[in-house]
């Protein structure tokens, strides 16, 4: 029934193991173990998982290939595998948050994006770690140990959604779910040299997604080529009454652009983000300018423009995030602030003393920071900017890794809400991964999936893996 | 009293106020920081200028839709 040889199952991208599955070449119960016998081989060394539910997985895939065989698959996931932050709802088990207070947290629903894709035949291999609460960072102070980088373990792998990037770039799963306050689908995505999107918000829904700050959540499709992404999309996005934040829109095929390719797009490169506001480092300087030359070649129109100050984006978005994160964790920061990381606790304590007064001005100014940007778009059709300003530093050296986490452009896009998408656009000398974005108007998904699609083809960064 | 020992008062002051007297006992570094952290944040953003530039997201009430302003 398998069109690949078993030992190279897990090579298999999510839109390749849909095709033989629906075509009957391809068991999602042999997919599964391929996948089971890689993380068993891996895991010791990444810590990607916070809970392996491999059984539970095989069960529902076995299901699904009988259902494959009676009647096709009920959508191209139908008996695929998908990963899960672990702040995100799984019916029957417990939604850690990656923390010692949520240990017993057991949720009886699935969380709302959960149950779409359960729908549409999806199964789920297991729980993923994450930076506690998706505010922490990496850290060895908590009942799990952090997720490492694949292309280096001595590494970290961005975050929060750090198991999440981790187990797709080691090929242990193909997709799985992060969520992004400021920028946590795409850091991981950027740092372990895979594709991470965070849709426009309202897209998807939040519901059954422990929250950080309720104006800049969203929930995002992690997997390895901008396909794959799409597709994943597919199943993730739709209204949902019960998220007040969600909103109703026509159903769309994110995957209905990909062959269109770069010609004619009109790309804003915002250089100044890397080059003045938070200087990057010279080799990702140069990979964002060889990116904006391939785009170029590729038939885009590229031109610098100028958005306001990454600073401004990041001291509203530092603002409202830790407001509104005080606000979640007011209780358990007044009676079991020992119960926290350290440095979890570091990064929610300064929401209990920022201001009534500082909030609201800071969500004034974020009206006009969304304005500057929709102005933008008024000229091109999307965006190009850097993602982090640094490949990612040792897990060990917490000194550098606290340096080098704000040093990124992600948050302006949370702030704003519009859609964004990291791609691989180089390598470090180090050989770590470097990313880039690519932002477009609210609801423009297709077409960044289009332009990120024509990127990948042409660059073939999508070729390199780490070697595991 | 010293520049210092008023600045401590002051800190657990606003720890107190702030529900926070485990912490401070316990973090008292964490929380600490924290002050100064919150104080930088202000910094870090123009204030609108209009008097009537209204906060994202606005009020509305359920069923309708955010006007444009």
């Amino acid at each position: 029934m398998s069109a690949a040889a078993p030992s190279d199952l897990h090579e298999l991208t999510l839109t390749e193991a849909a095709a033989l599955v629906r075509d009957k070449r391809l068991s999602p119960v042999e997919y599964l173990r391929a996948l089971r016998a890689r993380a068993a081989a891996l895991e010791p060394k990444l810590n990607a998982f916070i809970r392996p539910l491999w059984d539970e997985a095989e069960a529902a895939a076995r299901e699904a290939e009988a259902e494959i065989a009676r009647s096709g698959p009920r959508s191209p996931l139908h008996g695929l595998p998908v990963g899960l932050k672990d702040i995100i709802d799984l019916a029957g088990h417990p939604t850690t948050c990656h923390s010692k207070i949520l240990l017993d947290n057991v949720k009886q629903e699935d969380a709302a994006v959960v149950a779409r894709l359960r729908a549409a035949g999806a199964v789920f291999p297991g729980k993923l770690a994450t930076h506690e609460f998706a505010i922490g960072g990496p850290t060895f102070e908590l009942p799990f140990p952090p997720a490492r980088n694949p292309w280096n373990p001595a590494h970290h792998p961005g975050g929060s959604s750090s198991g999440s990037g981790t187990a797709v770039a080691a090929r242990m799963l193909p997709a799985a779910l992060g969520t992004d306050t400021g920028g946590s689908v795409r850091n991981p995505a950027t740092q372990c040299g895979i594709v991470g999107m965070k849709p426009t918000y309202g897209l998807v829904s939040r519901r059954g997604v422990f929250p950080l700050s309720f104006t800049l959540d969203h929930v995002g499709p992690m997997t390895r080529t901008v396909a794959d992404n799409a597709l994943l999309l597919n199943a993730m996005a739709g209204y949902d009454p019960l998220d007040p934040g969600s909103v109703e829109r026509p159903a769309e095929d994110y995957t209905r652009d990909l062959g269109g390719g770069l010609k004619g797009l009109r790309i804003g490169f915002v250089r100044h983000f890397h080059e003045t506001d938070t200087p990057a480092t010279p080799e990702v300087a140069a990979a964002l300018e060889e990116a904006a030359r391939l785009l170029a070649r590729e038939g885009a129109v590229v031109r610098d423009i100028t958005l306001p100050k990454l600073g401004e984006f990041a001291a509203v978005n530092r603002v409202i995030l830790t407001s509104e994160a005080a606000a979640v964790h007011e209780p358990w920061l007044r009676e079991r602030p020992g119960d926290y990381a350290p440095l979890t606790l570091r990064r929610l304590l300064p929401g209990m003393f920022v201001g009534g007064v500082d909030y609201v001005q800071a969500q004034r100014r974020r009206r006009d920071l969304v304005a500057a940007v929709e102005a933008a778009f008024r000229e091109v059709d999307l965006l190009l900017c850097a993602s982090s300003m640094d490949p990612a530093s040792r897990i060990d050296d917490e000194a550098e890794t606290e340096r080098t986490y704000p040093r990124q452009a992600r948050t302006p896009f949370n702030v704003t809400g519009h859609p964004a998408i990291s791609v691989m656009c180089g390598l470090s000398a180090g050989g770590l991964p470097i990313g880039m974005q690519l932002v477009g108007p609210s609801w423009s998904e297709a077409m960044l999936y289009r332009a990120a699609a024509g990127y990948e083809r042409a660059a073939g960064w999508v070729e390199r893996r780490p070697a595991l | 009293m010293s520049s210092s020992e008023d600045e401590a008062r002051e800190a657990e002051s606003l720890a107190r106020a702030a529900g926070l007297t485990k912490a401070w006992a316990e973090h008292r570094a964490a929380v600490l920081e924290a002050i100064a952290a919150a104080r930088k944040f202000r910094d870090g953003f123009v204030r609108p200028a209009d008097p009537a530039a209204e906060p994202m997201p606005s009020y509305r009430v359920p069923g309708t839709q955010e006007g444009a302003r």
